[in-house]
């Protein structure tokens, strides 16, 4: 039976993936192990050591847009933070690698003299990531961090993050699916519209982590600057 | 194309910012953006105008002259001209408030107005001309040069070229140019991109 979200803590993990499967590699981001049986959502929470309250927040967040409030005051934004460091580990160490490899696999060889651009040209959207994300390791979640453990934080305030938030790396990937759509020409083409399609979905994935850092982590930690110091 | 434009604001002085976002929360179907990041190594998206102050020009000089948004500086500390050229304008400290809408509007305005003569495909040679003056790795200043024309003009070309092929960068460009039979490889072999 397909349901729509909001998921509760006793509906079936299968029931969750049936009615969207673009949530399986959240899934795997919150380290969750394959093997569910017919466990709960919050059996499975319960015996994997995650909190079932920070699982069912973004998911169901993911699922159907909507921030259920009643669960934001029960959970700590370091949660959320973990969460977004698994993410960034899981795009830079598999699935940018992946989706480069697959790149590389579906160039036509007979247009040697372009292929090496696009791949420095996707190579160089990777470097950009990486920069954001380390901004994120390096400044935010340390921040995040100093908060919680009530000590100085320094001068960094989280609307310095928010503001930095920028369109450019979505820009980026999007010039690059249009360039393999609109220009790029292959006598093999299945495995070019396998990449195209990653690279649609790792754009959606993208904006979603985008989201939940601008709609969940940054308003908890806005909440803890104006009860925190 | 949205009837909404940008303006990208990156002003250090709180006075100047304060007063540009109010000059321009006057103007009709503008809105801003605040730019934090480094110039240098990231544009803002989007944007149909930038502004900046003139003491970050020096700095971002090369950088202007070959991005495709026009960059506007508030002349806070004296330039020699030849560092002027690149800017599509200039706003004085003291300049009336109705003269800074004014530039700003003529230049959304040449904005607009440029975007709707672009809708067919296919490119002019004009256009070709620089989108291989761009993969050569030449400046705004350079092509302008080459083409006699003014950087304005190789502005509004370079608008029209992204509006087309919805390509912004010039990384974007040289794969379009090899692609599409443009350029040959060899002819830009110092290119930063290959």
């Amino acid at each position: 039976m397909r349901r729509i979200a909001p998921f509760s803590p006793s509906d079936g993990v299968i029931d969750l993936i049936n009615a969207d499967y673009d949530i399986l590699p959240v899934l795997s981001r919150f380290s969750l192990p394959l093997g569910f049986g017919s466990k709960s959502i919050g059996e499975l929470c319960a015996s994997s050591g995650i909190n079932t309250d920070v699982f069912l927040l973004v998911v169901n967040f993911l699922v159907s847009g909507e921030i259920d409030h009643s669960y934001l005051g029960k959970i700590s934004p370091m949660d959320i933070a973990t969460f977004l460091h698994n993410s960034h580990d899981y795009y830079l160490n598999y699935k940018f690698p992946h989706i480069r490899a697959n790149l590389i696999g579906a160039l036509d060889p007979a247009h040697a003299d372009v292929n090496p651009v696009i791949v420095k040209y996707f190579d160089d959207y990777i470097k950009q990531v990486e920069t954001h994300f380390r901004y994120e390791e390096n400044m935010l979640f340390p921040y995040v961090k100093a908060l919680l453990d009530k000590q100085d934080p320094g001068k960094y305030k989280v609307d310095l993050f928010a503001r930095q938030h920028d369109h450019e790396l979505e820009n980026k990937l999007n010039e690059l699916k249009n360039i393999i759509l609109r220009y790029y020409t292959t006598r093999v083409p299945y495995r070019m519209y396998d990449v195209l399609v990653d690279i649609y979905n790792c754009e959606e994935d993208l904006q979603k982590h985008a989201q939940i850092e601008d709609h969940i982590l940054v308003p908890l930690i806005r909440d803890m600057e104006r009860n925190g110091q | 194309m949205t009837d909404v434009s940008t303006i990208a604001l990156k002003i250090h002085s709180p006075l100047v910012k304060a007063g540009l976002m109010s000059l321009i929360g006057s103007m009709k179907d503008v809105r801003v953006e605040e730019v934090t990041y480094d110039l240098l190594t990231m544009k803002p998206a989007d944007a149909d105008l930038l502004i900046i102050e003139s003491i970050d020009v020096p700095g971002l000089h090369e950088s202007i002259d070959r991005t495709d948004v026009p960059v506007v500086a508030v002349m806070t500390t004296a330039l020699p001209d030849s560092m002027t050229t690149s800017l599509a304008g200039k706003i004085g400290l003291y300049d009336a408030a109705d003269t800074v809408r004014g530039l700003l509007t003529e230049l959304m305005h040449e904005e607009s107005k440029t975007l709707s003569s672009s809708q067919n495909d296919s490119l002019s040679p004009r256009e070709k001309d620089v989108i291989m003056g761009i993969v050569k790795g030449l400046s705004n200043k350079e092509i302008a040069s080459e083409m006699s024309v003014s950087v304005n003009t190789v502005m509004t070309h370079r608008r029209n070229i992204a509006s087309k092929l919805q390509i912004h960068s010039a990384a974007g460009l040289t794969i379009y140019a090899i692609t599409t039979g443009l350029v040959d490889i060899s002819d830009i072999k110092n290119s930063d991109y290959i």
